[in-house]
């Protein structure tokens, strides 16, 4: 055995007893339970400790014990998370423990311990992080690991979706930051979430996500401390980081539903990160005044005490100066504000309402939500055809004097239902900002992909639209904005060109019209140019040199799938094949998309969506001995047409009628569903008129039988390959009606 | 193999017979939702022969298939004994025409055949076995197998059509 540099056999038998305690202390059971007894505990051991070790020459030793009892000092005044903070220190304790008996039986392994500590250090400090880039292995493709038994546990699919939503807001509010560097109280809330994320994610041993938010909190910490000014790269850092950690607690999520995980690359993250705490911090030149009126947020200390009238702004200027303290610390410190004065602006502070617009929340699955939407559809139908239920008219008709309390009870329970109706399709509904926001990050880096400078400009975010709409259109608008951008908007130069500001700008809007939502998406960029459409419309054969169209009909053209006038290609678009999609999208919603626009000066188009999915309100039809439903959002007139009116015309397919000057072309239904017993000649049936595209059509049908609202069922999987049939429903004599979709059978009629 | 199981492990052996042209058929009782009185089918345009339309079951509307024509054999009118067996398979709701309805049978493992291999009237895919029952001889379906190929058919028809 090698002999030893220094002999341990005497600061041994001190330290024997007193490692076992701490050794037990640290065990699990005890950890778990935070209690201020249970700390002091540990920390007069380690001073115990450090008393032994101190008459040894070992360094090393004295170094551990000091990070010892800085991460516990952390921990006290709450800077570290109890659950993250404890295990660091339990990680630290284990390789003490372990050099140390390594030690006192020969052999010394300082250099390991050196390097431990090291890493921990690193992993914890502000300053060192080469360390964190090495110490963090293997990130290209990182999958973490779950513990099993939480895995089944509601707590970690709630830190999922509340993490999740969280950061949205974060990113958000990161990006109003970004275009108001000046409204520092933004940084609050954002701080907040990710050092809630990082506590919780350290309890949950996420140790990944927690490492990566606690980085992210020491950036932002900086920020919030006015230690370190906003530079573009600062902006890159956090944002990175939030798309780490979303797509980290993505891969947790799908790690608990046992789906494939989706490996997820850390270590960029952390190079943006380093790169900023490494920089020389640069302090501001000035300290904005505080603008008490300015934050919907936690109102600042110092703003509070200048309201009180404790503090003068310069005094709080100066206290701020001093970094790495508490404003409230310093001025009390200082003598400026007494420490009553103190408590109660701190009483204050958190006692006002902390962020706008938080309620109380209750989770219901959305199943449960959509079967009582359906629910709420059959009591509105079943209601409706009551009141219309001839018996019962004629006993509440207004002009019997005798039934008034019948009517009256009737009135009574369709406003009751009217408004049960409303407030069941509410609970559906949220706000179409939500979607806003998470555009303006693409619309962000597109623009400086693109070298555009692009102000966008919100408008009605807080429209409240079904959640089916702000799923299904989020990708559609995207990829709208996406044009717009990529395509719609001209260089600045260009712009400059024609006398235009050198920014381009980008409106979204959104507002109810009637029982629509109307989604706007305007940009003020170069048009479209209605000779290439034409030419390359030509070219695909899609129409005829000489056909007249108006400039709707010619921007129509633009939703085939694989047309595109663009001459480059992009990554993001010119493919051709997403306005396609955008149209499909709108459609199975049941709305329209149209599009305005004038060279030089810009593109509109405006998507018009039903305010509920599984209401509309139609037209019965008979044909045959079917019943057909057409929706009133589609037809535009019901008309008999007069033997004289109707035209066959040399080499058309089809019989037109004459209305009011133009020439309809005829759908007959009987013939395109092979429907038996239904009426053949057109001057004997009734023609619904219907408008696609700017052009009318007139479905061929027996009979009209009644406008009615219905609830729409999906039919199912067996009848998906139906064409221009949108679903069923139930009439009111019980009998099926099928709901039809105009323009998918004018589409395949043709 | 496996729709053995369905039959004797999960449905413990009982099954809903029905007859059909003359023959015997049999369910998983597991398989079955319900029984409904014969309704008025409406048609639905565009489908294969054997798809009759759609019902209405009580606010759901519920696809109706004829196994007559599935299974070729010649069409017949409906009597007051004719009614819709409703099964469920994977969360979807069918409905396939009986002539009349036989009743819950509970069998036997050793009185149940697996599917002969000769030739029958029946497709022999869709039969999962056969069950001896006294005189009776009773087919067990394979619903999953009736319903799944049609759609399959359907399509290669309709391809073929266009």
């Amino acid at each position: 055995m090698k002999p030893l540099s220094q002999p341990v056999n005497e600061p041994q038998e001190r330290l024997q007893p007193l490692m076992e305690e701490l050794s037990r202390k640290l065990d699990t059971e005890q950890l778990r339970q935070y209690s201020m007894p249970y700390l002091s505990g540990v920390l007069c051991l380690l001073d115990s400790i450090q008393a032994v070790l101190s008459s040894l020459k070992f360094p090393v030793f004295l170094k551990v014990i000091d990070l010892l009892n800085q991460f516990m000092g952390d921990i006290l005044v709450e800077k570290m998370s109890y659950y993250s903070g404890m295990s660091y220190v339990l990680n630290l304790y284990e390789l003490f423990e372990e050099a140390w008996y390594s030690l006192i039986t020969g052999q010394e392994k300082f250099p390991e311990l050196e390097q431990n500590l090291l890493r921990l250090r690193s992993m914890f400090n502000r300053v060192d992080v080469e360390g964190i880039i090495q110490s963090t292995a293997n990130e290209e493709a990182t999958i973490q690991v779950l513990r099993e038994d939480l895995r089944k546990d509601t707590v970690l699919s709630d830190f999922v979706s509340e993490s999740l939503e969280g950061l949205d807001a974060v990113e958000a509010t990161l990006l109003r930051l970004e275009n108001n560097p000046d409204q520092l109280e933004l940084i609050q809330p954002v701080f907040r979430m990710i050092h809630t994320i990082k506590g919780t994610s350290g309890f949950l041993e996420l140790t990944i996500i927690g490492t990566l938010a606690h980085h992210l909190e020491d950036l932002l910490g900086q920020l919030r401390d006015r230690t370190r000014v906003f530079t573009l790269q600062v902006f890159e850092a956090c944002l990175h980081s939030v798309d780490v950690l979303k797509q980290l607690i993505q891969q947790v999520s799908d790690l608990i539903y046992e789906e494939p995980p989706v490996p997820v690359n850390v270590k960029a993250a952390y190079k943006l990160l380093s790169l900023c705490l490494v920089a020389e911090k640069k302090v501001p030149s000035f300290i904005p005044e505080f603008d008490s009126n300015a934050s919907a947020y936690i109102k600042p200390l110092g703003a509070i005490l200048i309201e009180k009238g404790m503090v003068s702004q310069e005094a709080v200027n100066e206290a701020l100066e001093e970094q790495n303290r508490p404003l409230g610390e310093i001025l009390v410190q200082k003598g400026i504000v007494s420490r009553e004065g103190m408590n109660a602006a701190l009483t204050e502070q958190s006692t006002l309402p902390k962020s706008s617009g938080k309620e109380e929340m209750v989770r219901v699955s959305s199943a449960k939500l959509d079967e009582l939407a359906e629910l709420m559809g059959e009591m509105v139908v079943a209601l409706s055809l009551l009141s219309q239920n001839t018996e019962i008219a004629a006993v509440t008709s207004r002009r019997t004097q005798t039934n008034r309390k019948a009517r009256e009870r009737l009135e009574q329970l369709e406003k009751v239902t009217e408004h049960l109706r409303d407030r069941i399709l509410g609970m559906r509904m949220f706000p179409v900002g939500s979607i806003f926001n998470k555009l303006s990050r693409q619309v962000r880096d597109l623009a400086h992909k693109s070298g555009k400078h692009v102000n966008l400009y919100f408008e009605g975010e807080d429209t409240l639209v079904d959640k089916t709409i702000i799923d299904s259109m989020y990708s559609p608008l995207m990829h709208l904005v996406r044009n717009a951008i990529d395509h719609g908007l001209e260089s600045a130069e260009e712009r400059q060109e024609q006398g235009k500001p050198t920014e381009g700008n980008l409106y979204l809007r959104a507002r109810h019209q009637g029982d629509s939502v109307i989604l706007e998406i305007v940009d003020d960029g170069r048009g479209l140019q209605r000779e290439l459409i034409l030419a390359k419309a030509i070219k695909q054969g899609l129409l005829r040199q000489g056909e007249t169209l108006t400039d709707q009909q010619v921007f129509a053209f633009i939703f085939q799938a694989g047309f595109s006038t663009a001459s480059q290609v992009t990554d993001v678009s010119g493919r051709g094949v997403g306005m396609d999609v955008v149209r499909h999208e709108v459609e199975k919603l049941r709305g329209k998309i149209t599009i305005e626009s004038a060279p030089h000066q810009g593109t509109t188009f405006t998507i018009q969506l039903p305010l509920t999915t599984s209401i509309i309100e139609g037209l019965v039809v008979r044909v045959g001995d079917t019943r057909f439903v057409i929706p009133m959002l589609d037809a535009k007139l019901t008309h008999i047409p007069k033997p004289e009116d109707l035209k066959r015309i040399q080499g058309a397919e089809q019989d037109l009628f004459l209305l009011a000057g133009d020439l309809v072309p005829i759908i007959r239904l009987h013939q395109f569903y092979a429907l038996e017993n239904a009426v053949t000649d057109p001057a004997k049936a009734v023609m619904i008129v219907v408008q696609v595209e700017n052009k009318k059509y007139g479905l061929m049908t027996d009979e009209l039988l009644q406008r009615q609202q219905v609830v729409v069922k999906n039919l199912g999987d067996r009848f998906a390959h139906l064409k221009g049939i949108a679903g069923g429903t139930i009439l009111g004599d019980g009998r099926i009606g099928l709901i039809l979709n105009p323009r998918e059978v004018i589409t395949c009629h043709q | 193999m496996a729709k053995q199981g369905a039959l004797f492990e999960t449905s413990g052996g009982k099954l809903l017979t029905f007859a059909l042209a003359e023959q015997e058929y049999g369910i998983p009782i597991l398989e079955t939702r319900e029984v409904v009185g014969l309704m008025p089918i409406e048609s639905v345009p565009q489908t294969p022969p054997f798809v009759k339309g759609v019902i209405n079951l009580r606010g759901k509307i519920i696809p109706v298939i004829s196994l007559r024509s599935k299974f070729n054999k010649p069409e017949q009118e409906f009597c007051k004994e004719t009614c819709i067996v409703v099964v469920d398979i994977h969360n979807t709701l069918t409905g396939m025409i009986a002539d009349s309805l036989s009743g819950v049978l509970t069998v036997q493992v050793d009185a149940f055949e697996e599917r002969p291999q000769m030739g029958h009237n029946v497709r022999t895919e869709f039969i999962v076995g056969m069950v001896k029952q006294g005189k009776r001889v009773i087919i067990v379906l394979d619903m999953e197998k009736i319903l799944a190929n049609e759609d399959l058919a359907f399509i290669k028809t309709t391809k073929e059509e266009i």
